[in-house]
């Protein structure tokens, strides 16, 4: 097992040095630089001189990609800007140029938790009502119970957000003013912790701001848009399921399982439900990565300030550390949701083995 | 053995489920019980907080304050407005979006001001300035009783730091111009004597004493204490305009080096002006409230503002009728049912704004090189019908590039492109518009427009610019008979599409931009825009030498008249004579504002300055029930 763990994460390190590599390539690609423009006006060549220099983007492309990397004090020998980065392999992803005196890091450390929030209680939400419903659906195949099941998930996947969203913003908090309209109100859990930061002007740490104090207006804010992305999740993982288990309730074993005298629930809990997950695992693999690093319609609907939006804006801001940290981070997501769901693969199916 | 996995499976769910929600000790409660008593009452304050900390750390006491910057909202009078996005910086050195203008607008104050509702320069922090003979040298006569301000997050406190003098406004100016500073608005500034040197040098490769030469020759010196000269590298009558600028604003030395870029950052940053930044959560909130200190704090009624950074506008519409937002930007899609509703039509505020929407023509592309040509185009724009069917915010006709606030516009006089106009504003309706066309096209020598070919229209993606080229594109076919081709591009794309130096088989004939005002005088507009000198020249104007000189020659008179007289001369050349663009309308602000608002500014020149807001606050506490 640990052995397959450190394999997995050895085959990563080349995979991530690719996205960073094509990455910064195809967004240096896009026509149109950061610095252009300031609105529609374009600036005189020497404020856009300046601009560059200061963010080292009149370095040859090499020296550029280096920095980036392996950090100004290697690739950059002589720079006294006072302003030089670490490189990315140290965890610095370096300054935003859109957002003055703001780095990537900072961006991320204040973002990323509340897409994760957001995300873990929506995945919780997803698993908890469409695992049920599917299971629910292809044990009463065939009959009303089936069919509405499927029709909500039909509906689940195909009403978009970007409707569901407005539309409980109407209803829940306008109409009835059950919920507040839009907005995230998440206070850190070791608050005690957060406010030294903030009683000393400094930027909260990632890992305090990650587990929120469990108020009821946190909730309340919470509830529409977990809703929301939520029933959107859990149509996808209702429809596998229930596509899945049909297949598995049909095997041999299954009647072998039965012909034996166990009783229902054990043969679909034990025998049936286990084996039929692995088709809805390995979905739920590269959806919560998604889902945690950020949705950005939802996000923007409620006016949520997770990642979501600055995986899209950053690339209209040609904001090219962003657009490399966001898509870095989400490949790392991506990875680390894999390995899990082939750990859980070697877990659920005693054949697979982690090799 | 596999059931052991299972219910290993759901202890962990569930404890995920527990962690994420309802588990956690909340923190202290001793905090938080100290904190409400803190609100209450402010004399028994110390008291109380001494007492239960006691037991705690010394560390536990700033904490314990420090949750109370927020003040208790029914004592506070409060406005909630919205900023729209996330501000991208709060250093007037490198602002240059509207966001960041109007956060800084509140809680800084330069030399000079615009007037938010005259949109006329009034005194700053500068109480007089006198103006030498030859229109060079302007002295500013600062107030001696500004102060920087600084936010105590600690204590909650705002505390005062030290004076404001000619010194910090000299600092501001020289590091605005610093190239290591890389300002994108620098070159507002060039208009001081060595600024342009300054910012274009390599200052890099150069040495220290060079490096210095060149700072001190920029043409801005403190003659003492509260009295600045700037010396200027040409005349500019407009120099106190540019003087009310962010990038033009006093800066304190002493904390930007000390903290260098995080000095924006409550409870770092210093400040002059009327609000005090006290929270910046990012990409979701900001606070300001109320610097007590300031010299005009007594004419200013509101404590608090907060503001939120919701981006999408049905959302921050939906929170302006839940109560939350005191004042929105009415979504375009809802206009018409706002209008037909009692109430809501009643908040509806619509004003003008200091911004022209303009199709440009590429005055080098064959058929738009013969200015007929392009003067047909423009005329058979129905700029009115547009307005009423398809932008729907009484947006007003324009006939000229700058509209009525800014100074020597000439907007709505029927002597500069009558045909743009209704017949209710001077101008020859629609319907002689439409024959004036035809017969321009025929002095072109097209008797008929499918004779130009297929005109490409080009604008930046965008579901309300694509609804406009498609009407303007629909009124050429029916008027004129001429086919359009409309194309869209994202928006850094298309600004690299238009540019100047692009071939012409690539550029497209026809495209979309706007311009709003940096400041109020014509200089920002028809000389910085469209002089070829000066500005991107998108136009590719021809035979300009005329423009050019009357440009010139309105930079540099002293008389207002005159350059009032300059001006209407080159919007007649550009929007008539030689129709190098289509004047489309000139922006009005749409907005919501809820009846508890008394007064409010809107569409100005400079910041919105919203602490001059007026609040009915107990209407505002009764209508939202807080007590």
């Amino acid at each position: 097992m640990l052995q397959f763990i450190v394999r997995r994460i050895l085959w990563a390190i080349p995979v991530l040095l690719a996205v960073t590599f094509f990455t910064f390539a195809l967004v240096r690609a896009i026509p149109g630089g950061p610095f252009d423009f300031a609105g529609d006006r374009s600036l005189p060549p020497s404020v856009v001189a300046n601009l560059e220099a200061k963010y080292h983007l009149s370095d040859p492309l090499w020296q550029q990609f280096c920095s980036y990397l392996i950090g100004d004090t290697v690739c950059r020998p002589g720079d006294d800007s006072g302003r030089a980065s670490k490189g990315v392999l140290l965890g610095d992803l370096g300054p935003s140029f859109r957002y003055r005196g703001r780095t990537v890091n900072d961006i991320i450390a204040t973002a990323l938790p509340i897409s994760f929030q957001l995300g873990m209680m929506a995945m919780m939400l997803g698993i908890g009502i469409g695992i049920p419903f599917g299971v629910l659906a292809a044990l009463k195949h065939n009959t009303w119970i089936d069919y509405s099941a499927t029709l909500v998930a039909i509906l689940g996947v195909s009403v978009s957000n970007v409707v569901l969203g407005p539309v409980l913003i109407w209803f829940f908090a306008l109409k009835l003013g059950w919920f507040p309209v839009a907005t995230w109100a998440a206070e850190p859990l070791f608050s005690g912790i957060a406010d030294k930061y903030i009683a000393a002007s400094e930027q909260i740490p990632m890992w305090v701001n990650i587990i929120p104090k469990p108020t009821v207006d946190f909730f309340m804010h919470a509830a529409l848009p977990v809703f929301a992305l939520g029933t959107a999740l859990s149509a996808t993982i209702a429809r596998m399921t229930r596509g899945s288990l049909l297949q598995v309730i049909r095997e041999d074993y299954i009647r072998t399982a039965r012909s034996k005298g166990l009783r229902e629930r054990a043969v679909v809990v034990r025998h049936a439900l286990k084996n039929s997950l692995i088709p809805v695992v390995t979905i739920l693999g590269p959806m919560f990565a998604g889902v945690l690093t950020g949705t950005f319609v939802i996000e923007l609907i409620f006016a949520i300030p997770g990642l979501g939006r600055h995986f899209v804006n950053s690339i209209g801001n040609r904001d090219y550390p962003v657009v490399l940290g966001t898509t870095l981070l989400y490949g790392v997501a991506i990875v680390i949701a894999n390995m899990l769901v082939d750990i859980t693969y070697a877990w659920l199916d005693p054949r697979v083995r982690l090799e | 053995m596999f059931r052991n996995k299972w219910t290993i499976l759901i202890v962990i769910l569930l404890f995920a489920a527990i962690g994420l929600s309802a588990c956690a000790q909340p923190t202290p409660e001793v905090v938080e019980k100290v904190v409400e008593v803190t609100v209450v009452t402010e004399k028994e304050v110390e008291k109380v907080v001494e007492q239960t900390v006691v037991v705690e750390v010394e560390k536990e006491v700033e904490k314990v304050v420090e949750v109370t910057p927020t003040p208790e909202p029914a004592t506070m009078v409060t406005l909630n407005l919205n900023l729209g996005t996330e501000p991208p910086t709060l250093d007037p050195s490198l602002a240059t979006d509207t966001t960041s203008i109007e956060v800084i607008g509140n809680q800084m104050v330069g030399l000079t001001v615009i007037d938010p509702d005259t949109n006329e320069v009034v005194p700053g922090l500068a109480e007089s300035w006198d103006i030498s003979e030859d229109g060079m040298e302007y002295t500013f006569h600062l107030r001696q009783d500004n102060n920087w301000v600084k936010y105590n997050p600690g204590t909650g406190e705002v505390e005062v730091q030290r004076p404001v003098t000619a010194q910090d406004v000299v600092y501001g100016v020289k590091r605005t111009l610093d190239p290591r500073t890389a300002s994108d608005y620098a070159y507002v500034l060039y208009i001081i004597k060595g600024g342009e040197e300054l910012n274009n040098a390599d200052i890099g490769a150069m040495s220290d004493e060079e490096a210095q030469a060149l700072l001190d020759a920029v043409g801005v010196e403190a003659l003492d204490e509260y009295t600045v000269k700037f010396t200027l590298a040409d005349p500019a009558p407009y120099f106190p305009s540019i003087a009310s600028m962010w990038v033009a604003m006093p800066m304190p030395q002493e904390v930007i080096e000390a903290k260098g870029e995080r000095w924006q950052e409550p409870g770092f940053i210093w400040t002059n002006g009327a609000m005090v930044l006290t929270k910046w959560a990012h990409d979701d909130s900001l606070q300001q409230i109320k610097n007590p200190y300031w010299w005009g704090a007594d004419d200013v009624q509101i404590d608090v503002i907060d503001y939120v950074m919701v981006t999408e506008a049905s959302t921050a519409y939906a929170m302006y009728l839940a109560g939350d937002l005191d004042a929105v930007g009415a979504p375009q899609d809802e206009i018409d049912s706002i209008k037909a509703d009692p109430v809501l039509s009643q908040e509806l505020m619509i004003a003008p704004s200091p911004c022209t929407y303009y199709y440009g023509f590429v005055n080098t592309k064959a058929p738009l090189d013969n200015a007929d040509v392009r003067r047909a185009l423009s005329a058979a724009i129905d700029r009115k019908g547009l307005i009423d069917n398809v932008t729907k915010g009484n947006q007003l006709p324009a006939n000229t590039f700058a509209p009525a606030m800014i100074f020597g516009s000439a907007a709505g006089d029927p002597d500069i492109a009558p045909w743009a106009l209704p017949e209710d504003m001077g101008g020859t309706g629609y319907d002689k518009a439409v024959e004036l066309a035809k017969g321009w096209l025929q002095d072109a020598g097209y008797a008929d427009g499918s004779e130009l070919g297929t005109i490409t229209l080009m604008h930046n993606t965008s579901e309300g610019h694509a609804r406009i080229a498609q009407a303007i594109a629909a009124m050429w076919k029916d008027v004129l008979n001429i086919d359009v081709a409309v194309e869209n591009q994202e928006w850094k794309v298309y600004l690299n599409s238009i540019k100047k130096d692009v071939p012409l088989e690539e550029v497209p004939h026809v495209f979309r931009l706007g311009w709003c005002a940096d400041y109020a005088d014509q200089n920002n507009w028809l000389n910085e825009v469209f002089n070829p000198e000066m500005g991107a020249d998108r136009l590719r104007l021809q035979d300009a030498q005329e423009y050019i000189d009357l440009m010139d020659k309105a930079r540099a008179s002293t008389d207002p008249e005159e350059r009032k007289a300059l001006y209407k001369e080159g919007e007649k050349w550009l929007s008539d004579t030689h129709a190098a663009y289509a004047p489309i309308y000139y922006y009005t602000t749409v907005s919501m504002t809820k009846p508890w608002v008394i007064y409010r500014t809107a569409g100005t020149v400079g910041p919105p300055l919203d602490y001059t807001w007026k609040l009915d606050w107990d209407a505002k506490k009764a209508a939202l029930g807080l007590q």
